[in-house]
């Protein structure tokens, strides 16, 4: 016993630290540059820290307005308890993130352990977890979600630890706290969690019903911590606006669809009307679940439909349909399998009713319980061939081979492909072009800077000042005294800094002025003397993405 | 069979059939799905296609090549009905029927319950995708009652080698896709439903299916462009230049990271070229294809519907696990072969081949089958009736579908090719060529125009684009325009690109020379009819 136990944490520690190097390895170099979300945060979070305000100077808020995105108060929060720790570095910002993911690893051993009762699928899940590209990706990513999935497998794990041994209601209490935590991580968490809940309540029923006063007041500190949450939601104006704005509704194919279906007849207008609705949000559902997706492109580093890398590895596809297979033909646990039915289908819903057609930023769980679905799968396969000694080891040989050349053709897309391709869509290099505006504060009366960019289209770089405040390290009550709306196209104002749009036949007149602008911006021929152009910036893949004009 | 059961089963296929002939002609033709209807026509009146040949076995269209057998079925339609919609529309209809039978026929030897049957059937004949492909000129609901056909012949107690050979032959002329698909669809079929034959029976009709397939191949590899036509059509990925590209910057990139050569050379080489196939094949199976929306473009399909009504999906995944779980080896078999009949797609990359997944299409009606016998009589009944309400909702509501599909499916260019072909009675008359992907079809089903012999002695036309259709003349990119007399003045039909050439070239603006404006179904001006005073070089 004591020999098992010993074998299953060395293998648990293993791929803990296989999964760590993964995630820690080479943290601030890659990505390569911290996008317009995280710059976000980590400045509002050092604003937090310093003065209790974020940028616009709102109090403590329970919703970060950011870049008009509305963000979620966890994550910068967090981040502004490390920046009290750690000081002022860029990669306090992506701490949090890669340590939740990291204890995902755990949390998944853990979770799965106690769904299965099996030792050996805990740990090929939590290996899958350890080496999965969405899990490394996200990781890395100072995502949001990642907290909240590490918060809902130690929350339903305690859950079932409670299920397997009533007297422990310590387990109902702890898991009802990991689930309110959860919720404020992130937007559809808020939503999904209490649904999920409400599932693995059903599905338990008998666990709870039959013990209604022992679970009763852990139910009611689920609700008093889930109190401010509601408060936020129905009183933040700005919880209202981001739903709206990400809303299936807003997608142009389905307002084409909705425009196709008027009709002279107002009956048969509204009919066709909800119809069109219905079909298309049914089939954008469905459309989550495509192969391509999660096997191919979904985390879209090069922009090809196949030659990307998906959420998943490709070896995993064989062993996710073993996986579905076995647990078909399983006997017993009905109710795990219910259980894991339920978050997929759940766990899809945001991202099958936004506008994007595929995010899977909001979908992170359901790829968590895939990883569990391929670890069953994997099992079985380990089981099938352990039948025929001839067979076993070549089998299990070939498997690891084309594992790891999977695993290295992702290491590959990540820190090589995904920096050329994508450098843009992180905002490169608008950290170069702060950094550069800066070092010429002091010779220029006035720096404009002209986020529009692109490699291939233009596009506008969203939250730009931010870029611009934190690596100059401007003080936050400063910055919240400064800024302000300018009277130009999508002007923000602070200091001697003007972010907006370039209008070159007029602003080429302008004196003692560094103007930094992209060629779609301002086209280089319009420069009529060449000398002015004191710095060019580029994307990572070597094409021009910025010049620094002097006037 | 019970009086009862056979009057139901006479309900359900007339029920298949009303569905099937409600809005006859929705949805508008294709300019391919023309060309074989006025083909069918040609045949059938003058033994002649659409280029002046007679009876040949090879014909034209935009993409490829076309085998016979759909174009001489069309031909049946319209020597009975005419050149009517009626006639160009009804064998497909009957055949659709045709399938509804045999699925029920077939049905029987799963050893269900009786109710299995008349579900199956129910089912095939509320099925999208089956109705849509039942209302056009197409080789795909042939082929897929070929194929059900061939599934039925080889699961009989008693194999008929005659009807083996006709039926296979029949394939091989309906599709290209049956050279390759129907030696696995003989082994599989076969191997699981007829266990106990013998295996020189087995071989027997495994080499004959063999040998007609290999002649079938042989004989088109003699035909001057058969080898473009495998490689723009069947074989894609071959001389998929975007793959070869990618690999090549991707692997520039890690060189330029210092990633040493022979790692780059192991993560991108020419097994891509077999992931992304693969890849390629499995996303033509997804579930939002069946269930969700099969073709966005609406010309394989309802623009809004799966190959199957959407509740479907819930039988059907009932089925699924029903099969899994079951131990019956027959039951087991359907699910290896929506995998083995779309195999093509593999090599089919980058192009959505959509239609081959419906050949599929009456495997997986016998898993919602099996499906629906596992609910109880209540969900059952509520399932039937969604799914045969939101078949009827589609059939009924055409209009956002006609929009949808306003440039693949045009029906406003009747009209226009009507008053074409009205003016050139008495003058010329010339038509832009880019206000549809091609007006010859149209002009030749939609007006009595004669089809001539003017491109008789091409034997093997390939995409061959008719420039002049009986003395209308079709304006190319490269045609140009200038002011002439009266006796030369010519009626143009021009699209927003001629018209602005003419404006451009002969300074005049739209007011004085646009005499009619012609809209589509968004209601955006399309087609202008010009002053008779221009002509075309």
């Amino acid at each position: 016993m004591r020999k098992i136990i010993s074998k299953q944490s060395l293998l648990l520690l293993s791929i803990i630290l296989i999964g760590g190097v993964f995630r820690f390895y080479r943290l601030t170099d890659f990505p390569v540059q911290l996008n317009h979300d995280e710059i976000s945060q980590l400045y509002d979070a050092i604003s937090i820290a310093e003065t209790g305000k974020d940028v616009y100077g709102n109090f403590m808020p329970t919703i970060f307005p950011s870049v008009n995105d509305f963000k979620s108060p966890f994550y910068t929060y967090i981040t502004s308890l490390f920046y009290l720790f750690l000081g002022n570095k860029e990669v306090i910002i992506k701490l949090p993130g890669v340590i939740f993911g990291w204890l995902t690893i755990i949390a998944v051993y853990f979770f799965v352990l106690k769904l299965f009762k099996n030792w050996r699928i805990a740990i090929c899940a939590s290996f899958f977890t350890a080496i999965s590209p969405f899990e490394i990706f996200f990781s890395r990513k100072s995502f949001e979600n990642v907290a909240g999935i590490f918060f809902m497998l130690f929350g339903f794990a305690s859950l079932l630890a409670y299920i397997d041994k009533k007297s422990n209601t310590r387990m109902l209490y702890i898991g009802f706290l990991f689930l309110a935590i959860a919720t404020y991580t992130y937007f559809s968490h808020a939503i999904l969690i209490p649904f999920l809940l409400f599932s693995f309540v059903l599905i338990y029923r008998e666990h709870f019903l039959n013990n209604v006063k022992r679970v009763l007041l852990p139910v009611l500190v689920l609700g008093v911590l889930l109190v401010p949450l509601v408060l936020i939601i129905i009183t933040n104006p700005g919880a209202r606006y981001r739903s709206k704005t990400v809303f299936i509704t807003q997608d142009v194919n389905l307002e084409r669809n909705i425009e196709y279906s008027k009709s002279e007849n107002y009956l048969t207008s509204f009919l066709l009307k909800n119809k069109a609705i219905l079909d298309f949000s049914f089939n954008r559902y469905l459309e989550q679940f495509n192969v391509d997706f999660i096997f191919a492109n979904g985390l879209d580093f090069t922009g090809e439909r196949l030659l990307n890398q998906g959420l998943l590895l490709l070896i995993q596809l064989p062993l996710f349909v073993l996986g579905l297979i076995y647990l078909i033909r399983l006997n017993g646990f009905k109710q795990a399998k219910m259980f894991i039915l339920a978050w997929i289908l759940l766990g899809m819903l945001p991202s099958g009713l936004t506008f994007e057609s595929h995010s899977p930023h909001r979908s992170i769980m359901v790829f968590t319980m895939l990883n569990i679905i391929c670890a069953v799968g994997f099992y079985w396969f380990i089981q099938i061939t352990k039948k025929s000694k001839r067979f076993f080891y070549p089998l299990i040989c070939l498997f690891a081979l084309a594992l790891i050349f999977n695993f290295m053709y992702f290491i590959h897309m990540y820190f090589v492909n995904f920096p050329f391709e994508r450098s843009q869509h992180i905002q490169y290099p608008f950290k170069q072009v702060a950094l550069y505006a800066w070092s010429q504060y002091q010779n220029f009366d006035s720096i404009i800077f002209d986020p529009q960019f692109g490699d291939f289209e233009p596009k506008i770089g969203a939250g730009a000042y931010y870029y611009f405040a934190y690596y100059g390290q401007m003080p936050p009550d400063k910055f919240q005294k400064e800024y302000r709306l300018g009277d130009k196209p999508r002007e923000v104002l602070f200091d001697k800094f003007s972010i907006r749009e370039v209008y070159w036949l007029t602003d080429k007149d302008l004196k003692n002025t560094l103007v930094i602008a992209s060629p779609w911006s301002v086209r280089e021929k319009d420069i009529e003397d060449k000398n002015k152009i004191i710095k060019r910036f580029f994307f990572y893949n070597g094409k021009l993405a910025f010049y620094a004009i002097k006037l | 069979m019970n009086k009862n059961h056979f009057i139901l089963l006479l309900l359900i296929i007339f029920a298949a059939f009303f569905i099937r002939v409600t809005n006859l002609t929705f949805p508008a033709f294709t300019s391919d799905e023309a060309r074989v209807a006025f083909r069918g026509y040609t045949l059938a009146t003058t033994a002649k296609d659409e280029l002046g040949r007679v009876m040949p076995i090879l014909f034209n269209s935009s993409g490829d090549y076309q085998l016979p057998a759909v174009s001489y079925i069309t031909a049946l339609g319209t020597l009975v009905f005419g050149k009517t919609d009626l006639g160009a529309r009804m064998p497909f209809i009957l055949i659709s029927i045709l399938i509804v039978v045999l699925i029920y026929k077939i049905s029987d030897i799963f050893f269900l319950k009786k109710e299995f049957r008349l579900l199956a059937a129910l089912v095939a004949a509320f099925t999208p995708s089956l109705i849509f492909f039942s209302k056009i000129p197409n080789e795909t609901i042939v082929f897929t009652f070929s194929l059900i056909l061939l599934f039925y012949l080889l699961t009989k107690e008693k194999i008929n080698f005659l009807s083996v050979v006709f039926t296979v032959i029949f394939s091989i002329a309906v599709s290209k896709i049956a050279w390759w698909i129907l030696i696995p669809f003989t082994v599989l079929t076969l191997t699981f439903f007829q266990p106990n034959l013998r295996k020189r029976t087995k071989i027997s009709v495994i080499l004959i299916v063999l040998f007609l397939t290999t002649v079938a191949v042989v004989l088109f590899l003699r035909v001057p462009q058969a080898t473009r036509s495998f490689l723009e059509n069947d074989f894609l990925l071959l001389q998929e230049n975007s793959i070869t590209v990618a690999m090549n910057r991707s692997r520039g990139q890690g060189l330029e990271s210092h990633w040493p050569n022979f790692v780059e050379k192991i993560l991108f080489n020419k097994l891509q070229f077999i992931a992304v196939g693969v890849l390629n094949w499995l996303s033509h199976l997804d579930l939002a294809v069946f269930f969700g929306q099969f073709d966005e473009e609406g010309k394989m399909g309802f623009s809004s519907m799966g190959a199957f009504p959407k509740i479907a999906i819930f039988p059907f995944i009932v089925g699924i696990i029903a099969l899994i779980r079951k131990s019956d080896v027959k039951l087991r078999a359907l699910l290896f072969y929506p995998l083995v009949l779309t195999f093509p797609l593999v090599f089919v990359y980058p192009r959505n081949r959509q239609d081959i997944a419906v050949i599929v299409l009456p495997f997986l009606i016998f898993i919602i089958a099996l499906g629906l016998i596992k609910l109880n009589r209540l969900l059952k009944i509520a399932v039937l009736s969604l799914m045969i309400f939101e078949v009827i909702i589609n059939m009924f509501f055409v209009s956002p579908q006609i929009k949808q599909t306003n440039y693949s499916r045009p029906a406003w260019v009747k009209q226009i090719v009507e008053d074409g072909y009205n003016l050139s009675v008495n003058s010329k008359v010339a038509l832009s060529d880019d206000f549809t992907s091609d007006i010859a079809p149209f002009l030749e089903w939609y007006t009595p125009l004669v089809a001539k012999d003017d491109f008789k002695n091409i034997q093997f036309p390939y995409k061959f684009h008719q420039s002049q259709v009986s003395g209308i003349k079709i304006i190319g990119n490269d045609d140009t325009f200038y002011f002439c007399g009266l006796d030369k003045s010519t009626h143009i039909f021009a699209s927003k690109r001629d018209l602005e050439e003419i404006q451009k070239w002969l300074n005049v603006t739209a007011e004085k020379t646009v005499v009619k404006t012609y809209k589509d179904d968004l209601g955006n001006n399309i087609v202008y009819l010009l002053r008779s005073t221009i002509c075309v070089k």
